[in-house]
């Protein structure tokens, strides 16, 4: 699949600002599903300097200061990229025991697992307790299959949490929304990525985008037109696998990932400071757009008529 | 030098020369009050009008009394230019700075603060003449040992140039407001009530002597004189503005007669308008718009001074910063 | 007053030996104590606290209200270190900061201690020190730890052991050039015949090593000392060791990045630093990278030390290798990235994360000292020998919920210096801090450093906020050296 993705982030100010430096993470990375194409930061008015780099994590960050004053602030990405689903991919994962996979990450062997090392310790907004544990125990019995205990962890979340826009902000410690069981995509996948740290296993926070799109027969999927977040597993040899508890789906072809972290700390779209401003607005945009099928373009050839 | 540096050293003059100015103020309408009883009371409103607070000072207070506007004057936190509040102000400007200053100078203000500090302590508001002159020779000692202890570099002249601009504000105020107070008085000149009022003015300002020296009988215009225009009174308007001057030119290292910002352009031209003022034309257009004038062009040269040596460049207005998530 | 009657109770004293009589170059100074006049040396020692206190070598945090200024209390009887007791404890320093400086290098890009296995990746990556942003990062040099104090005991068996690292912003230089400068008048005849090692130089040789580490190409390297300001406890190193290079103070404010370089406000417009030293603890340096809500850092800083456009000593991340938890694990990573044996040995330490150690740690309680490995000062510490049945089980709950936060050590019998207690001398526990300069051509360390010495008596706890007091520390040159640092000029007896 196909698609063209538009990111806006707009911040008005009542007061001129005189200086602004920033740090996005909205560059989409590659991933073993997901090719990108292309992709563009555009800010307005133009920063005085414009740097990307890789984090630690391998997602693209890039810092821009904007030297000049200004009363107004447009960060656009667009992206293109090509999303190509596995067909299955809980397959790996269905085949290990989920407690091999924590054992796994611990003890001498540990070592082998480096890379998923760092999303298996507390990181700044997620903490393990018995709380989560509690709650998660009940997907984790002995010897289940990683991905079928991950998938249940997932549903359960999807049917015991409430969606509720507006309840929860950046700022919302997750032993409330544990409490209130109410929350928005961000707050749920750190409730999966916190169940699962937990229970001994890695996993990651994934920033990313769903599309709007509603395909034929199914019905609209939340998260549309707004940044989306989910959680990832780390399954040993079976590598890292989705799952989107707001949805209750493991992602295929109509999530995009931009960047993953150990929480959303890692991956803030934009995050900076700046100097004036007064009082200040946002408004955010996203609009993912799929692109034809090129499949479907081309016409069966038919014989040229004559006469 | 840093800014922040300069600000303070700028500031902690200042605060220190407007301390003085209010102790002076207040020691002299004390006096005066204590010759002429029955205007006693009167006369503390207009001591709140020089200082500029009368606003404030109706909102804390109401009507003026020789109790409340001690009080407001001395020791109210409540009021940002207070002797307590300049004093304390001075002190954590030099806190700050300590690296620059000599110990000698941080010991003096130290000691200055710690004396208003057990005074405000006192319950008795019957403060003897003495407590005044206390004020102000802690303040002349800490010039005094500023002028001999500090190096005379960039930081020696902001303070200067804050602490001259401060004492040509405060003349000027003094001038403006006691000048006019005493005009309705024009039936009684030459009598004794003038000449005491008259004498006060110049007491205030620490000028009666000189002045005595320098014109000798009481007369009005030739009060203005001295303390406007004259060029070697040390309390003079116009000797006040030559000093800092000369401070600025120092700072810039520009030649005399020449500018390199605004700061320095416009206290120039201010410079220049003392230079050439004859006393006639001053009072033909108005005593009071002029005195008006230059406050008001003193305040735009320190603006020019914060904005062209204090935040140079990008930040200008707000110091505000906000957190974007 | 006369040192007749000391008694070193047992312990190890590094003035007298056991038998009461003085150690070898401290001869000198106890026969001149001894023959000084009846409250001579009290009167010298109130001298030196009034100096103190008018030179405002205070670090206590000035009230609102109040002017209480505290100073760090000084004794002037000083600790002696013999040439070459010396010589084996700058070797020893240099190897382990060698050893740290590569760990640090290593956790932050290759990660190769991490992948073989020599310490638990856990440990490294949930330090409290451990900073992301630092990941991928090469200071100039590869220099992460620029100024370090190490913390050095001497136990009952007269070997030197190292009690912990500080390697993000070690303070107390500032104490050892100024109670140098004291002892100087103190005991100007004393000081000039045993010839001790200088320390004076330490300024030049700092902002000397701060210059070697601006971007290159830089000619005049422009040098700051980054302060938090007058509120925090070490202002006045921070102010002082600024004077004494002959560097800007700045605090936070005073700064900004510009066009990716880092820029101080000044009268005469911007100009640019190349060096910070940073006196400001990494969460705060730079809010749009870690700490949001510091009000005190700069915005923009980590990334223009990651383009390379300034240096900052010490480097961001330095944390991650002066964790407690870390600390147990040196003398492996000096034999991993050095091929060495460590000089200096750790103080025994049991890690409750280990099954072994823990089980040993809870049996032993009331003989060990258990501390936590984020905690500082000596808050959050157990003194096993001095504490009660409950402070013990109130431990041990701890250390079972938590066991990745806490170590044992056993309590050490630390060796002692005389101290004057009213009309004579008792002796008082010491440690000492000696500082290094790890500069790009090479390391420098400052002979002697910081005795803190406790002066409760019986007390172990050596830390200024929690009573205690320092000593100048006299290393000894070598037989027949002379030391430049002379007080043939410097004649004041007081």
């Amino acid at each position: 699949m196909k698609y063209n993705v538009t990111h806006i982030t707009q911040y008005l100010y009542s007061e001129a600002v005189s200086l602004c430096r920033n740090e996005a993470c909205l560059l989409p990375r590659e991933t073993p599903t997901q090719r990108c194409l292309s992709s563009r930061l555009l800010v307005e008015p133009a920063p005085a300097d414009l740097r990307e780099r890789i984090d630690g994590f391998g997602n693209r960050l890039s810092h821009f200061a904007i030297q000049q004053p200004h009363n107004e602030l447009k960060v656009t990405a667009r992206s293109e990229l090509i999303v190509t689903a596995d067909p299955e991919p809980l397959a790996s994962a269905n085949q290990v025991a989920w407690e091999s996979v924590r054992k796994q990450l611990t003890g001498a062997r540990a070592s082998n697992n480096l890379g998923a090392l760092s999303f298996l310790y507390d990181s700044p907004l997620i903490g393990k307790s018995q709380q989560f544990s509690d709650y998660a125990g009940a997907s984790f019995p002995p010897l289940r299959s990683l991905a079928e205990a991950v998938a249940d962890l997932m549903q359960r979340i999807y049917h015991d949490f409430k969606y509720d826009p507006g309840f929860t902000t950046v700022a919302t410690p997750l032993s409330e929304v544990m409490e209130t069981r109410r929350g928005v995509c961000q707050d749920f996948a750190h409730l999966g990525v916190a169940c699962l740290r937990s229970m001994g296993l890695a996993a990651r926070y994934v920033s990313g985008y769903i599309e709007t799109l509603p395909p034929a027969g199914q019905e609209r999927l939340v998260g549309a037109d707004a940044s989306h977040a989910w959680f990832s597993v780390y399954a040993g040899e079976a590598g890292w696998i989705d799952f989107d508890p707001t949805n209750n789906q493991v992602p295929s072809e109509q999530h995009i990932t931009v960047a993953w972290g150990r929480d959303f700390s890692d991956v803030s779209p934009l995050r900076g400071v700046a100097f004036g401003g007064g009082k200040h607005k946002v408004n955010v945009s996203v609009d993912v757009a799929r692109e034809p099928d090129g499949l479907l373009q081309n016409q069966s050839q038919s014989q040229k008529q004559t006469n | 030098m840093l800014s922040r540096v300069a600000n303070s050293m700028y500031w902690l003059n200042r605060y220190i020369e407007r301390a003085e100015n209010v102790a002076r103020f207040i020691d002299a309408n004390y006096h005066m009050t204590l010759d002429i009883p029955d205007i006693a009371n009167a006369q503390w409103q207009p001591l709140i009008n020089t200082t500029g607070d009368h606003e404030l000072f109706k909102k804390l207070y109401g009507e003026a009394t020789r109790e409340n506007a001690i009080e407001f004057l001395v020791f109210d936190r409540n009021n940002p230019n207070s002797i307590f509040s300049c004093v304390r102000a001075a002190r954590e400007n030099a806190r700050s700075v300590r690296e620059y200053i000599s110990s000698e100078m941080w010991e003096q203000l130290n000691t200055f603060y710690l004396m208003i500090n057990n005074a405000a302590k006192e319950v008795s508001m019957d403060l003897p003449h003495q407590f005044f002159v206390d004020i102000m020779t802690a303040s002349h000692a800490f010039i005094g040992i500023t002028e001999s202890t500090m190096n005379h570099g960039e930081g020696w002249h902001f303070g200067r140039m804050g602490r001259m601009l401060e004492r040509a504000d405060k003349t000027s105020r003094l001038l403006d407001v006691k000048y006019f107070i005493l005009l309705p008085s024009v039936d009684y000149i030459g009598s004794s009530y003038d000449n005491i009022l008259w004498g006060a003015l110049l007491r205030s300002a620490s000028a009666f002597e000189m002045y005595r020296k320098r014109h000798g009988r009481i007369d009005p215009k030739k009060i203005v004189d001295f303390l406007l225009l004259d060029a070697n009174f040390p309390r003079a308007v116009h000797y006040c503005i030559v000093t800092a001057m000369i401070s600025m030119n120092n700072i810039t290292g520009s030649p005399r007669g020449a500018f390199t910002n605004k700061a320095e352009q416009s206290l120039g031209r201010l410079l220049s308008e003392f230079n050439f003022a004859s006393l006639d034309e001053i009072f033909e257009n108005g005593l009071h718009e002029y005195l008006d004038s230059t406050q008001t062009r003193i305040n735009s040269v320190g603006a020019a001074i914060q904005r062209d040596f204090f935040r140079p460049q990008l930040v200008d207005s707000a110091s505000d910063v906000i957190t974007m998530e | 007053m006369r040192f007749d009657g000391y008694d070193t109770e047992g312990f190890y004293d590094e003035v007298f030996d056991p038998e009461g009589n003085p150690r070898p170059g401290a001869d000198l100074l106890i026969q001149r104590v001894n023959d000084l006049p009846e409250t001579e040396l009290q009167r010298r020692q109130k001298a030196a606290e009034r100096a103190l206190l008018n030179l405002g070598i205070t670090f206590n945090v000035y009230s609102n209200e109040d002017q209480t200024e505290k100073i760090f209390p000084f004794d002037i009887v000083p600790r002696i270190v013999q040439a070459k007791e010396w010589e084996v404890i700058e070797k020893g320093l240099k190897q382990r900061i060698k050893a740290l400086n590569c760990f640090i290098d290593d956790v932050y890009n290759d990660q190769n201690i991490l992948k073989d296995g020599i310490v638990p990746t856990e440990l490294v990556l949930s330090a409290d020190g451990f900073r992301k942003p630092c990941i991928g990062l090469k200071p100039p040099g590869g220099i992460w730890c620029h100024i370090t104090g190490t913390d050095l005991v001497r136990g009952g068996d007269g070997e030197f052991y190292v009690l912990e690292d500080n390697l993000r912003c070690p303070s107390g230089v500032s104490y050892v050039l100024e109670n140098r400068s004291l002892m100087k008048r103190t005991f100007p005849m004393v000081f000039d015949a045993c010839s001790v090692q200088p320390v004076t130089d330490y300024p030049s040789r700092l902002l000397e090593m701060l210059q070697g580490l601006a971007p290159q190409g830089v000619r005049m390297p422009s040098v700051v000392v980054w302060t938090p300001g007058i509120y925090n406890s070490a202002y006045f190193e921070h102010s002082f060791l600024a004077q004494q290079m002959g560097v800007p103070l700045v605090e936070g404010g005073d700064l900004l990045v510009y066009n990716g370089e880092v820029m101080m406000r000044t009268t005469k417009g911007l100009e640019k630093v190349d060096v910070i030293y940073r006196r400001i603890d990494d969460d705060f340096m730079d809010p749009k990278t870690f700490r949001a809500d510091s009000m005190l850092g700069v915005p923009g800083l980590m990334a223009a030390y990651s383009s390379g456009n300034v240096a900052l000593a010490n480097a961001p991340g330095t944390g991650v290798a002066d964790d407690k938890a870390i600390y147990a694990y040196v003398p492996e990573i000096i034999r991993y990235y050095l091929k060495e044996e460590p000089i200096i040995n750790n103080v025994p330490t049991y890690a409750c994360w280990r099954d072994d150690d823990r089980q040993y740690v809870l049996e032993n309680l009331d003989k060990l000292v258990v501390k936590a490995v984020n905690e500082s000062g000596g808050y959050g510490m157990l003194v096993g020998p001095h504490s009660t049945a409950e402070e013990q089980a109130e431990f041990a709950k701890r250390i079972k919920a938590n066991p990745r936060t806490y170590i044992a050590q056993p309590t050490l019998a630390l060796s002692r210096v005389p101290v004057l207690v009213d009309d004579h001398f008792e002796g008082r526990h010491v440690d000492l801090r000696p500082y290094i300069l790890y500069g790009k051509d090479s390391i420098y360390v400052l002979p002697g450093g910081l005795t803190r010495v406790a002066l409760k008596k019986g007390s172990l706890v050596v830390n200024s906020s929690q009573g205690g007091g320092s000593k100048d520390t006299w290393v000894l040159n070598a037989e027949g050296g002379s030391s430049p640092e002379s007080t043939m000029q410097n004649q004041e007896g007081l």
